[in-house]
């Protein structure tokens, strides 16, 4: 339908009102819509309507209470690893310093007797690394080769895996970061590119943090450490580190577990069936307000870059995370791991949230389109089916036809039961009328017939010479003589031929006379009679 | 009525087709879609290509709705068994990346037909902007399933600082290097000069006896098998065995530039990639670290023989995928590879060689352009060996990962027992003149018993 179109059509409406389909589809629509309207009002009410905003909000309270339990759980059962696992090195370590006759402090610029400590312990890192949930294991000693490097550093063996493609560690080669090259050796292990001989201090704060606790002040507890990079590597790490006690209570070293950024996000890979771009995310506070963390991979594979640094935008419903370029919405909680605090996040990719809230809004709107669509279509249709039967009725009367049959509508039959019995009185009337304009006419026709005779009766009784002069004279009638002449023909009373020429009486009477007199009559019946013969011969009046 | 009804109905199908069928089949921005990949580039160590993927991601990628999630990174041998694991499902293996950089010699052991053809991706014309030589070694059984982003080839690293020190005692110099027969006979010396230590390690005997025996004028691999029985065989072995089990020659089983790091050795040859892991500093027993300098020099030469230097270096194969999605972000990510200045940043940070004809050009035409005067050094001694070498890539043939790997592990083996035979003979106090080719026969024979 073209736009003149749709104007003439509203213009028709406009003059003429709506049609009754129209009527009818437009009442249906309304209460259709209105019914829909109810229904989605309480649906959302019951919470059955659930779009996408609200099923987030609820999504991402769920899934940090699931993550809290699961940092909680994992973390706890890698830290009573951790103190079993410094039990074991303490016994170790004294074994070994028993059975060499020396005390712990001997071992300081000794690097044989390191070496020979790190080669017994070697196995008990490597067992316990392939035992925890971690990227790697570590036993750092309190002394060092040579105490006298500017620099502090702390012997030990921090072995790693080589490589890291899924959370399942089961026979991955063994690198060593830090640690005696002929331990290394003698074990089989891979040097790791940034192989160090001893552990420098300055790099891993929190870990040397650790190296002067004292056993009463530490409790059984342990550390979780934020995120550092791994000098000249591409790895950022934490560390679970328990402090190693001698039967003394003298610490003699710290161990724990490694746990790479790469292990974080393939060990904590999110699985959630309605939200795949969830990221979760283990932060801890580096700087007021600042936080350096571990993210998983999402469903998709997505984990961000972990080389940033995290500010947080407390939300009314949500928050706002922002880290390096990106900026995530989400949840998060705080958390206290060990002897120290972090907090977890739940969140998403701002702009998948965007896109998120989008396509729930183009779904909503494509559903309502299709329902109003459909709800037109299915108005159009009863309305068409209503009205199909009284239209072909309506169409029939145009026709002047009686229905074929009866349709089986009450109201219909009785609509046009009411137009027959009308029709009928109708005709009757024009029966009558016909009858009546008939006679009528057959009196006329008596009139002019006997009125006909009148004349040839007169005209037999008029003088000829009288006529002939009427004849010659008619011609010789000045205009206003001429005028009232016709007037008088037309049957006119003097009165009406007075108003019509706007003459007086005795003006009238005046071209009465000349009238007469030029004409040659006596009488004004005279004188209809010689015009009636005149027009009856088709004289020219 | 029917036209109105016609209609709607259009309206509906479309309205349809816009909100479900659409966002399927197109990258979308705000849920970017993600690339897993594996690759060795900088393992352990700062990777330029982890950069390069970090620069993607941030540009191109951000643009277009494409994310590269590097989900491992492994050394070029060790990759090998990881893929066939993940290929079968080995329990623990993890899922199968969408992109790996390996071998050509992985097809086989993954299966071929999980892999995608590039020519399917790609037309000849868009994959003729890669190296001819290079592009080649990736077409196997006529499917071209490697694209090679980056080569790299084989090359002898020095630490010049200990050297010198032998060097000015000995009356060896640096010339010594060019050929494999001054290499060795300077490599027994060093070990009586040292006390013991080892001068130099050859990463990978395989690529040695391939590239050597090819120089002689004959071929490791025939019809698919190692061939030892020819005297160009037999000529290269002895010229290794005597200085490997006498001593001067590391048989340590890993790379040249962990021994590098504590002084054991101080040459070794591998990849130019190796560059990345090669260390300025030595870390000795007290540790003490001494700043040392290095050097990189072109592959020696045994004399008489015709200058022949591995093309090696890993490709990047796609897990083969219906998914219109992935294939036309693996497009997007191989584009942004190719195109030259990230194709040069990438390899030239890395000690690798630029893949595509014009960032090859690019890089070779303007040496002074590399900042880095280690890794200028490092292209330099490349470009000297282009058109003066034969490129010869590794042969794929049957189970030739597995072969390879096979073959390394028994030279290493035959020759580390040799060498602790002639030990325990020698201090026993046997004559080392009569020991050492009696023991070189002896590994010889054990070796050709093996194929």
């Amino acid at each position: 339908m073209k736009l003149p179109q749709i104007k003439a059509t509203l213009a028709e409406i406009k003059n003429s009102g709506l049609s009754m389909k129209r009527r009818l589809a437009v009442y249906i629509a309304v209460l259709l819509m209105l019914f829909l309207v109810v229904i989605g009002i309480a649906l959302n009410f019951l919470g059955i309507l659930n779009i996408t905003p609200f099923r987030l909000r609820e999504t991402f309270h769920r899934e940090l209470k699931e993550t809290n339990y699961r940092a909680e759980t994992s973390i706890d059962t890698n830290a009573a690893h951790a103190i079993l696992f410094a039990e074991h090195l303490s016994k170790e370590t004294e074994h070994y310093l028993a059975a060499k006759n020396i005390s712990f402090e001997a071992l300081e610029n000794n690097a044989a007797l390191i070496d020979g400590l790190e080669a017994e312990v070697y196995n008990i890192v490597a067992a316990n690394m392939q035992y925890a949930d971690c990227s790697g294991a570590f036993f750092m000693l309190n002394t060092t080769v040579n105490s006298k490097l500017p620099e502090k550093y702390h012997s030990g063996i921090y072995l790693k895996f080589s490589y890291l493609h899924s959370n399942s560690m089961i026979n991955h080669k063994t690198s060593m970061l830090y640690g005696s090259s002929a331990v290394a050796k003698e074990y089989g292990a891979d040097y790791y590119n940034e192989w160090h001989l001893e552990m420098p201090e300055g790099i891993y704060h929190e870990l040397d943090d650790v190296f002067h606790v004292s056993k009463a002040d530490f409790n059984d507890s342990y550390v979780l450490t934020g995120v550092y990079q791994i000098p000249g590597t591409w790895e950022n790490v934490r560390f679970l580190c328990v402090p190693v006690f001698d039967t003394s209570d003298k610490l003699i070293g710290v161990c724990g577990f490694e746990i790479s950024s790469l292990y974080f996000s393939l060990t904590y890979e999110t699985h959630n069936d309605e939200f795949d771009n969830i990221i979760h995310g283990l932060f801890t506070e580096s700087e007021k307000d600042s936080y350096t963390g571990q993210m998983s991979v999402n469903h998709s594979g997505y984990s961000p870059s972990d080389t940033g640094v995290m500010t947080i935008k407390k939300g009314k419903n949500l928050d706002t995370f922002t880290y390096g370029n990106e900026t995530f919405i989400g949840k998060y909680g705080e958390i206290t791991l060990g002897n120290s605090k972090h907090i977890l996040t739940v969140m998403v990719p701002e702009k998948e949230y965007q896109s998120l809230l989008s396509e729930s809004y183009i779904r909503m709107l494509a559903v309502l389109i299709i329902v109003l669509m459909l709800m037109v279509l299915i108005c159009l249709y009863f309305s068409h089916k209503y009205m199909k039967p009284i239209l072909k009725s309506f169409e029939q009367i145009k026709a002047n036809s009686v229905p074929d049959s009866q349709v089986k509508i009450p109201e219909i039959n009785d609509l046009f039961r009411f137009l027959a019995d009308k029709d009928k009185g109708h005709e009757d009337e024009i029966t009558e009328l016909t009858r009546l304009r008939n006679e009528a006419k057959d009196e006329y026709t008596k009139i002019q017939t006997q009125l006909d005779k009148v004349v040839e009766r007169h005209k037999s009784g008029a003088d000829p010479e009288f006529y002939e002069i009427f004849k010659s004279n008619v011609s010789k009638l000045t205009q206003k003589e001429a005028q009232i002449f016709r007037l008088y023909l037309e049957g006119k009373s003097a009165k009406e031929i007075q108003e019509i020429t706007e003459i007086n009486q005795n003006t009238l009477k005046y071209h009465n006379k000349n009238l007469y007199s030029k004409l040659g009559v006596t009488s004004r019946k005279e004188l209809l009679l010689y015009a009636a013969m005149l027009k009856k011969e088709g004289g020219v009046l | 009525m029917r036209k109105l009804t016609a209609l709607i109905l259009t309206g509906i199908l479309i309205t349809f087709s816009l909100v479900g069928c659409g966002q399927n089949t197109r990258l979308n921005p705000s849920s970017p879609t993600t690339l897993s990949i594996w690759h060795v580039y900088g393992n352990q160590s700062e990777s330029p290509f982890n950069d390069a993927i970090d620069k993607f991601n941030s540009t191109v990628g951000k643009e277009k709705g494409v994310f590269v999630s590097v989900t491992s990174m492994v050394d070029s041998d060790s990759i090998d068994q990881h893929l066939f694991d993940a290929a079968k499902g080995t329990p623990g293996s993890g899922d199968f990346p969408d992109l790996f950089t390996a071998y050509p010699r992985v097809a086989e052991g993954i299966g071929e037909e999980l892999l995608t053809d590039w020519n399917e991706i790609y037309s000849e014309e868009e994959l003729s902007v890669f190296v001819d030589d290079f592009l080649a070694e990736g077409n196997i059984s006529g499917r071209q399933l490697t694209l090679p982003i980056a080569k790299s080839t084989e090359l002898l690293f020095v630490n010049k600082t200990l050297f010198d020190r032998f060097a000015n005692e000995s009356g060896f110099s640096v010339k010594d290097f060019e050929t494999f027969d001054g290499l060795f006979e300077m490599a027994s010396a060093y070990y009586e000069w040292s006390d013991g230590k080892d001068l130099f390690q050859y990463d990978d005997f395989y690529n040695y006896f391939l590239i050597n025996v090819a120089a002689k004028g004959d071929e490791l691999i025939k019809n698919g098998k190692v061939n030892c029985d020819t005297n160009e065989f037999k000529d290269v072995f002895y010229a290794i065995a005597e200085p490997g089990i006498e001593g001067g020659i590391s048989l340590y089983d890993n790379f040249g530039s962990d021994l590098w790091k504590t002084g054991d050795i101080i040459s070794y040859i591998g990849s130019s990639a190796g560059i990345l892991y090669t260390r300025d500093d030595v870390t000795y027993p007290d540790n003490s670290v001494e700043k040392i300098e290095l050097s990189v020099l072109a592959y020696p030469v045994f004399e008489g023989a015709a200058p022949t230097v591995m093309q090696r270096g890993v490709t990047l194969f796609a897990h083969k995928t219906d998914d219109a999605k992935k294939n036309k972000a693996m497009e997007i990510f191989v584009d942004f590879l190719a195109e030259k200045d990230n194709n040069i940043e990438f390899a030239s940070a890395s000690g690798y060689i630029p893949g595509t004809d014009e960032a090859f050009e690019g890089l070779f035409s303007n040496l002074e352009g590399v900042e880095n005067p280690k890794y200028r050094m490092l292209y330099e001694a490349v470009s000297d060996m282009y058109g003066k070498y034969t490129f010869k890539p590794l042969p794929v043939f049957e189970n030739s990962s597995a072969v390879q790997k096979e073959f390394d592990g028994n030279v290493t083996n035959i020759l580390s027992k040799a060498r602790a035979e002639y030990q325990a003979r020698v201090s026993a106090g046997e004559d080392k003149n009569t020991v050492l080719p009696e023991l070189c026969e002896k590994a010889l024979n054990e070796l050709k018993s093996k194929y």
